[in-house]
């Protein structure tokens, strides 16, 4: 018992210590926002630039892939894009490959009000889940409506105008991704078609996606929460991300407190000669 | 009828897959619109099959039901009730104000919630496991730290080189590994393909002849 | 209204926490096991209307044609009866040959044509940072790949090669890692944000 060093004893601290310690440290920022700058990385500049690029009357197909559990990573973003989007006029398709799309939807219905202004049918739809990933996405290159004969709602793609004037991957100016399943887009209408492509996606999509981004099949990535806040930074819109980004910061710094402590035994060692 | 049951299926993977590259290779008018059809099989096909994991939920649950497995099967029951409760709701309208409570309110929060909880995971990891022993753990760790400190804030304000080692390490410093995987995953997808269209591949198509 | 939201959605949201933060109990246990069942009841409500929209209402318009999925679709079920388990083979067979034939096209030219040709694509810049990074990226490139080599044994030439491409992968591994760590910690504030708010101690 005397000769457990400090760290012997931090090993054998009961998890929920650590536990309770990121709930204090998540905590206490969103009581009291610190408010730290934002940098933008220039992959997030260029997907920003890319949709202030969108011309007036541009369809741009937008696939919500995230489930509600992405949300924090994920909705800041789509936020931005959506208003952006709405500023340049752009009429706008969202589908979804999650089952709970349609709560990703409402919810960015109450976060971008704008979306109700818009007439319903001709500036915007939204068609609702689909499923059979690359297979959905080649046929939706194709014809929209063998995969969507009706939207969300119901209604026959045929009464819906913007669906008539945006049938195939040619009608649209760009398709952008969020979350997840950006590589049918890739693949199945970027390559091809010569459709741009970009998005947000997860943090943990950013490594797979970087050889994507440097071999120009997406045009730009914001990548996470910190993609979210760098795109509402860009907009001058701050929202959910930007205020998240106080706890980020609170919480990568006492992860890495922790993995020095851990590693401090291991580099002692290694001076004094030990293996 | 033995062929039936054991042989005939392995030929639609490679008359659909001849298909499908044919009409991506030659623009032919009666290729596409084979391919188009076979496309829109697919996707009818897998959403119909999203139904085979809630017969497993109901399988595994259900016998646990049956056999008042101590401790869990009262948990299998409220599984059971909850699916059946939802569904009913939801089949019959699922704009109804019960349907959308649920969905809203408990699925949303219960979703976010379990997958928030691997956060606590990580943060325990974070002292317990992740030991520097030999010099590839430390340039995983040392690299991995580097970003944790260029994604948050905070890392440009302890230190200004952090975010500059942090974009290359982000760019050009994971492209290597990352565009190899990409590679070897573009090759074996192309040696699968060929596995699957030569017989080779059968382990999808379950045991037995 | 907000009691109800609040009950449904903070009570298994405490329940779920209660076995991180003080020790596995029955609340715990019953907010999993009705994640469960909610979870895949909402999985079979929008299958059946998902089926319903694009397979059952053009049948029923005169598309005769879709009935070869909706059999193929019904018989994956078959799966689940020992005796009648061939016919799921016709099913997934169907499936298989769309899946590899739709994403062994579209791998061509992204994964592989693009990645190699950005690769071996030298700067339009002369910037030395610009060149550090061509040559980092092609020759780490190379010696990623000489590592995952398994049909040579990693000795002579091929030795050190590994071994610097073991390490690269290594840095592509950190990196992934620190966003991972990003990931989950932007999901478990926005829990903890939703608590506070729930408790009033921040404003909705």
């Amino acid at each position: 018992m005397s000769d457990q060093t400090i760290f012997d004893r931090l090993d054998k601290l009961d998890r929920r210590v650590y536990y309770w310690l990121i709930v204090i440290v998540i905590t206490w920022p969103l009581i009291s926002p610190i408010g730290l700058p934002i940098t933008v990385k220039p992959s997030s500049r260029a997907l920003y630039d890319g949709l202030t690029s969108v011309q007036e009357g541009d369809v741009v197909l937008i696939d919500i892939f995230m489930s509600v559990s992405t949300w924090p990573e994920c909705m800041g973003g789509l936020v931005v894009e959506t208003n952006t989007l709405i500023d340049q006029g752009a009429k706008l398709v969202y589908v979804g490959n999650s089952v709970d799309v349609s709560r990703s939807w409402e919810r960015m219905k109450e976060l971008v009000p704008r979306l109700e202004t818009l007439e319903y049918g001709t500036d915007v739809v939204f068609l609702g889940y689909y499923t059979g990933e690359d297979a959905a996405a080649a046929q939706m290159a194709v014809d929209m409506s063998s995969i969507f004969p009706a939207d969300h709602y119901g209604t026959p793609i045929e009464e819906l105008p913007l669906m008539s004037e945006a049938n195939s991957a040619r009608d649209y100016a760009m398709v952008l991704f969020t979350a997840e399943g950006e590589v049918k887009w890739i693949q199945q209408w970027g390559e091809p078609y010569g459709i741009p492509v970009a998005g947000m996606g997860i943090a943990m999509k950013g490594s797979a996606l970087a050889p994507y981004l440097a071999s120009g099949d997406i045009f730009g990535l914001a990548v996470g929460v910190r993609g979210a806040a760098e795109l509402e930074a860009l907009a001058e819109m701050p929202g959910a991300a930007t205020k998240t980004m106080d706890a980020i910061s609170s919480t990568h710094l006492l992860f890495v407190i922790l993995i020095i402590l851990a590693n401090l035994p291991i580099i002692y060692d290694k001076i004094k000669g030990g293996t | 009828m033995s062929f039936i049951k054991s042989t005939a299926f392995k030929y639609i993977p490679v008359i659909v897959f001849a298909v499908i590259i044919a009409d991506y290779f030659f623009t032919i008018a009666s290729l596409g619109s084979m391919a188009e059809i076979l496309r829109q099989f697919a996707v009818v096909i897998s959403n119909i099959a999203l139904g085979l994991g809630v017969i497993s939920l109901l399988r595994i649950h259900g016998k646990n039901v049956q056999r008042r497995l101590e401790g869990r099967w009262q948990y299998s029951a409220v599984t059971i009730v909850t699916f059946v409760t939802v569904f009913i709701l939801g089949t019959i309208n699922a704009n109804g104000d019960q349907y959308q409570w649920a969905f809203n309110h408990v699925y949303t929060t219960l979703q976010q919630t379990m997958y928030a909880s691997t956060g606590f995971f990580i943060v325990s990891s974070a002292y317990r496991a992740f030991r520097a022993r030999n010099i590839d753990a430390a340039l995983l760790l040392i690299a991995g730290c580097i970003v944790v400190f260029t994604n948050a804030p905070i890392g440009e304000v302890i230190w200004s080189g952090f975010p500059v080692i942090g974009d290359w390490l982000l760019g050009p410093g994971q492209l290597p590994g990352y565009r190899t995987l990409m590679l070897i995953a573009g090759f074996g997808t192309i040696v699968y393909a060929y596995r699957v269209i030569t017989g080779n591949e059968r382990g999808f198509f379950g045991g037995g002849e | 209204m907000g009691s109800s939201r609040h009950l449904g959605g903070g009570g298994p949201h405490c329940g779920i926490y209660s076995y991180m933060l003080y020790k596995e109990n029955p609340l715990y246990r019953l907010a999993e096991h009705i994640y469960l069942g909610i979870a895949f009841a909402i999985t079979a409500v929008v299958a059946v209307q998902n089926t319903n929209r694009i397979a059952i209402t053009p049948l029923l318009r005169g598309q005769v044609v879709f009935i070869i999925p909706i059999l193929l679709g019904l018989g994956m079920y078959t799966v689940f009866a020992e005796e009648y388990r061939w016919i799921s083979r016709y099913s997934i067979a169907m499936l298989v040959g769309v899946m590899i034939g739709v994403v062994t096209s579209g791998t061509l030219i992204p994964n592989i044509v693009n990645q190699i040709t950005s690769t071996i694509t030298a700067p339009d810049g002369s910037s030395m940072m610009d060149w550090f990074n061509f040559l980092y990226v092609g020759i780490g490139t190379i010696c990623a790949l000489s590592y995952f080599l398994f049909t040579r044994e990693h000795k002579g030439i091929l030795a050190p090669t590994a071994r610097i491409g073991r390490l690269i992968v290594m840095i592509g591994l950190g990196v992934m890692f620190g966003n991972t760590v990003l990931f989950r910690m932007s999901m478990l504030s926005g829990r903890i944000e939703y608590l506070l708010q729930v408790l009033k101690i921040i404003p909705m």
